[in-house]
């Protein structure tokens, strides 16, 4: 699977992990959640321990709250 | 307070001029008020190294890859920015995978963008090494920076703005 489609896979069961995981960390690669984590940093470890040095999916769940950055058109 | 690092940096703007004494001989004069345009055109920009997190670092040593070369980039302090933002080429070159993505409003609306996992030192300075954070990537192709310092990091420092003398203290 894809990044994005790990993005798409993502989003599919964000509701659910919300209800008791708000706020922390989902490792995401190959369309499973590989483990739910309390920092990025940890999932961001595990990801290297499991997968190596390639793209997965670190998703905060349920952080609605969009980054700033008002001088950029980006 | 105790501050464990400290950068001050006040600019010192030269202009030359054809020496009236001594024909064909240039005047090198100090431009009073020179740094303060300087800084009010420029903003405040900083000498950083980026270059790959530490647990990333870790796992290149353990499988005896290659270690991307540090970057020295020029970096523009943007309380505007919520976190660290890298220019694509900066991405590309540390060969960065991909950790996640971010939902970032901009002065030209809502964007997603890539999110990394990267080390930020200031070289030079005694200012501390951060081993990991999180960085969205941007396009700052035009911009003389390719680095954008947000509140992330300036949330661990004193900042000590003076637009009248051009100056800018930063401890931490």
């Amino acid at each position: 699977m894809t990044f994005e489609e790990d993005i798409v896979y993502f989003k599919s069961i964000q509701e659910e992990l919300a209800k008791d995981h708000r706020g922390k960390f989902a490792l995401i690669k190959n369309g499973e959640n590989h483990g739910i984590f309390s920092s990025f940093e940890d999932a961001h470890k595990e990801a290297l321990k499991k997968f190596g040095i390639v793209d997965v999916l670190i998703a905060q769940i349920g952080a609605e709250q969009p980054l700033n950055y008002m001088a950029m058109a980006m | 307070m105790r501050y464990l690092g400290k950068i001050t940096n006040q600019r010192i703007v030269f202009r030359t001029r054809p020496d009236p004494n001594n024909p064909g001989q240039t005047q090198i004069q100090f431009a009073l008020g020179a740094g303060a345009q300087a800084l009010a055109i420029e903003g405040v920009l900083l000498n950083v190294s980026i270059e790959v997190d530490r647990w990333t670092a870790e796992s290149l040593r353990a499988q005896s890859l290659p270690m991307p070369n540090p970057l020295p980039v020029q970096a523009l302090v943007d309380t505007g920015a919520s976190q660290l933002a890298l220019d694509s080429t900066i991405v590309h070159s540390l060969n960065l995978a991909r950790r996640g993505i971010a939902t970032c409003d901009t002065a030209a609306g809502r964007r997603i963008a890539h999110l990394y996992a990267v080390s930020l030192s200031f070289p030079g300075t005694d200012l501390r090494r951060y081993d990991m954070l999180r960085a969205v990537e941007v396009d700052l192709t035009n911009q003389p920076f390719k680095c954008l310092i947000g509140r992330e990091t300036m949330a661990n420092w004193h900042f000590h703005y003076n637009g009248q003398s051009g100056g800018v203290s930063i401890s931490d």
